[in-house]
């Protein structure tokens, strides 16, 4: 099976950037993504963050993560929330005896024995970030060990069902992703987390990132001066570097315009919720100057809380319910469908 | 992010040979989330930096929708008077924050220019229904709840006209250039402006904003005759007969309001307060800053801006109280000119 999940690893089921990309694409070698460079053999790390509680993010992780292995990839959930880790619930299994503790704490060397297999063939957990990160001060080079072993991990997709605030250690898991999947509901307190989460995690991006020598100063600068410039959004900072360095700022905007940033807007009701999703795309476009896809809407479902109550993943629950169909949708707009 | 230099195609990120349906198309898709009542900007940008491009993105589509006004907005560009200078002022480089009108637009980007203060009507076709499920309520108050048109392809333009197209079409638009300074030329159309009659459109027309309009019709009017000022008692116009809806307030004056009347800051805040409505119920219905409202309330002209954004003020503020706009308008600036004149 492993054999041939990596054999296949260029074909429409591959998630996005594979590990080696930024290394042969000679436009992206001066700026890295991220603050750990993906040299993991796995397919594609999806994070799921937005910012803010209640909003799908653990609906969303366990049901791609089910539908995924259920279609013969091997998946990895991490539960990342650090206020509320409840994939286990979701998925209907105790808590795990292993967690991410006893990896930092050595007891494991290797993060795939903390994986604890669920009631899904293919599917495994990986559980108890909450008392690593959500440590005041996790060591920087434990948080390294973790991102790196998360993405080195021998599976085929990684799914971080990501907490709700935009703290560093929820920000430098979503970017070491490939698809970073923000979702939404449509409410004003959701968009706005959300914007504040895609800001946080730009600028983190733009902290964390190898920038060419002479580009890390400009945005250094630029970062100095956003409150007293004016600079607001990541488009103006772009503008910044780009009116002093016409080449560095469009490298910079290059590497903006990849920031994997997806969208998926939950609990939709109304015929104007469903096309909120590309009205913020298109916003974020125009005025932050990120591509953000939306990749898909899921409906409010009764389905959903009822298969919660069920600790089941609705998708083994009520796998024709309208929600379940949206999420094999989404997992399709991210290139896993097949 | 630059306003300066911008054309019309820019705003609404069309090339200069767009089609009509590419034009429609664009705005549609910039209404999803400029429009009143989306929430998709919501927190990106403070409201009054997005009802300056919502303005921006109107004024653009409701030049280049109409054949006529589009092909005379290419003779100028082709002339090389490039942009739409005509309503803009410059923002000064240091100036983050540019008062224009109701409009306090912080300028995004230090080249940013801003306009005087008008307001994008919403269409109304293919508008659905307001939804009686909860999900408008959930809809915080800052954010109105119109509901965004449908993104619809290629219909006939006069079908979804968000303006009312009864306005006759004359070819004398802002863009055209004049002898004037622009900036002039614009105080003189908007002074024409507020005291010319409102053409009646058919109520189909009407777009359903929630938002006062002050000078939506400037591009319909000639430079050169000022409609006749003949003083007459003043009636509210049915509200079919009005362009716009906006939220009116109801004043009991203890006297009947004559031709005479003179309309003086304490006499407006007198007939609002009669109205029962506060400063902040005025600020919402005209979205004029409580600053400007309490300034012209208190005779305080010094803390008023130019006279071309008084008047838009005065104007809003009548239209909330049903008063004649532009009676109230020419006592009001009347006593500001006055102070004016006198302070130099
Ligand atoms: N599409 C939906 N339809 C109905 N209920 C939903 C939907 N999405 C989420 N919910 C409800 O909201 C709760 C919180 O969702 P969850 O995925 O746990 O959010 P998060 O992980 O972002 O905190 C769920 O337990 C469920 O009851
Ligand atoms: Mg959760």
């Amino acid at each position: 099976m492993s054999q041939g999940a990596q054999t296949d690893s260029t074909d429409a089921r591959s998630v996005g950037v594979t590990p080696t990309e930024g290394a042969v694409t000679p436009t992206s070698a001066p700026i890295a993504s991220g603050v750990v460079t993906s040299t993991g053999i796995n397919k594609g790390v999806i994070a799921v963050g937005g910012g803010k509680g209640g909003i799908g993010k653990t609906l969303l992780s366990a049901n791609l993560g089910v539908f995924l292995a259920q279609r013969g990839h091997r998946v990895v959930l991490v539960d990342a929330d650090l206020g509320g880790a409840n994939l286990h619930t979701c998925l209907g299994v105790k808590p795990p005896n292993t967690t991410l503790s006893d990896f930092v704490s050595r007891k494991v060397d290797n993060l795939q024995e903390v994986v604890t297999p669920t009631s899904v063939p293919n599917l495994g957990l990986v559980s108890g970030a909450l008392d690593v990160l959500g440590a005041a001060n996790p060591k920087y080079t434990q948080k390294l060990r973790i991102l790196r072993e998360v993405s080195r991990l021998q599976v085929d997709v990684v799914i971080i069902d990501l907490g709700g605030g935009t703290g560093f250690n929820i920000l430098d898991f979503f970017l070491i992703a490939d698809h970073g999947v923000l979702t939404v509901v449509p409410e004003p307190t959701s968009i706005e987390n959300a914007y504040r989460f895609i800001k946080a995690a730009y600028y983190r991006r733009l902290k964390t990132a190898e920038l060419a020598w002479n580009l890390r100063p400009l945005v250094e600068e630029a970062m100095n001066e956003r409150s007293n410039q004016g600079l607001k959004t990541p488009a103006d900072l772009v503008s910044y570097v780009e009116r002093r360095d016409p080449a560095g700022g469009a490298r910079l905007r290059e590497e903006i315009e990849r920031f994997p940033l997806k969208l998926v807007v939950n609990q939709v009701r109304t015929p104007e919720e469903e096309r909120l999703g590309v009205a913020i795309s298109e916003a974020c476009r125009k005025y932050f100057g990120i591509h953000m896809s939306h990749l898909g809407n899921i409906p409010f479902d009764d389905a959903v809380w009822q298969s919660v109550r069920k600790r089941r993943p609705v998708l083994l629950d009520s796998p024709d319910s309208r929600a379940s169909r949206s999420i094999i949708q989404i997992a399709g707009a991210l290139g896993l469908g097949g | 992010m630059s306003d300066r230099g911008q054309t019309l195609y820019d705003r609404l990120e069309l090339r200069a040979d767009a089609s009509a349906a590419e034009i429609e198309q664009s705005y549609r898709g910039m209404l999803a989330y400029l429009g009143a009542g989306s929430m998709a900007m919501y927190s990106m940008m403070e409201e009054d930096e997005i009802a300056n491009l919502r303005l921006q993105v109107q004024e653009a589509y409701d030049t280049l929708k109409d054949p006529e006004r589009r092909a005379a907005y290419d003779r100028s560009l082709a002339r090389g008077s490039e942009g739409y200078p005509s309503l803009m002022i410059p923002a000064s480089p240091t100036d983050t924050h540019v008062t224009v009108g109701h409009v306090m637009a912080r300028t995004i980007d230090t080249t940013a220019a801003a306009l005087p203060p008008r307001v994008m009507p919403e269409p109304t076709v293919a508008r659905p229904p307001v939804e009686s499920t909860p999900s408008p309520a959930r809809v915080a108050s800052a954010v109105s709840v119109v509901p965004v048109a449908p993104v619809v392809p290629a219909t006939p333009v006069t079908s979804v006209a968000p303006v009312a197209s009864a306005v006759p079409a004359i070819q004398v638009t802002p863009f055209v250039p004049v002898a004037e300074p622009a900036p002039v030329a614009v105080a003189s159309i908007r002074s024409q402006l507020v005291t010319a009659p409102v053409p009646a459109v058919p109520a189909s027309e009407e777009p359903a904003s929630e938002l006062p309009v002050a000078i939506e019709k400037v591009a319909a009017l000639p430079f050169g005759g000022t409609p006749a000022l003949t003083p007459r008692p003043w009636t509210p116009p049915p509200v079919h007969a009005s362009p716009r809806v906006v939220r009116r307030l109801a004043p009991k004056p203890d006297a009947p309001i004559t031709p005479e009347t003179e309309f003086t800051g304490a006499y407006l805040r007198r007939l609002r307060e009669s109205a029962n409505a506060s400063l902040d119920d005025m600020c919402e219905i005209t979205k004029v800053g409580k600053r400007y409202l309490r300034a012209i309330e208190d005779g305080d002209f010094e803390a008023l801006p130019a006279a071309v954004y008084v008047r838009g003020f005065v104007v809003e503020y009548a239209r909330a109280l049903a008063l004649d706009p532009s009676q109230v308008a020419k006592s009001f600036m009347g006593l500001y000119k006055r102070f004016k004149g006198e302070g130099g």
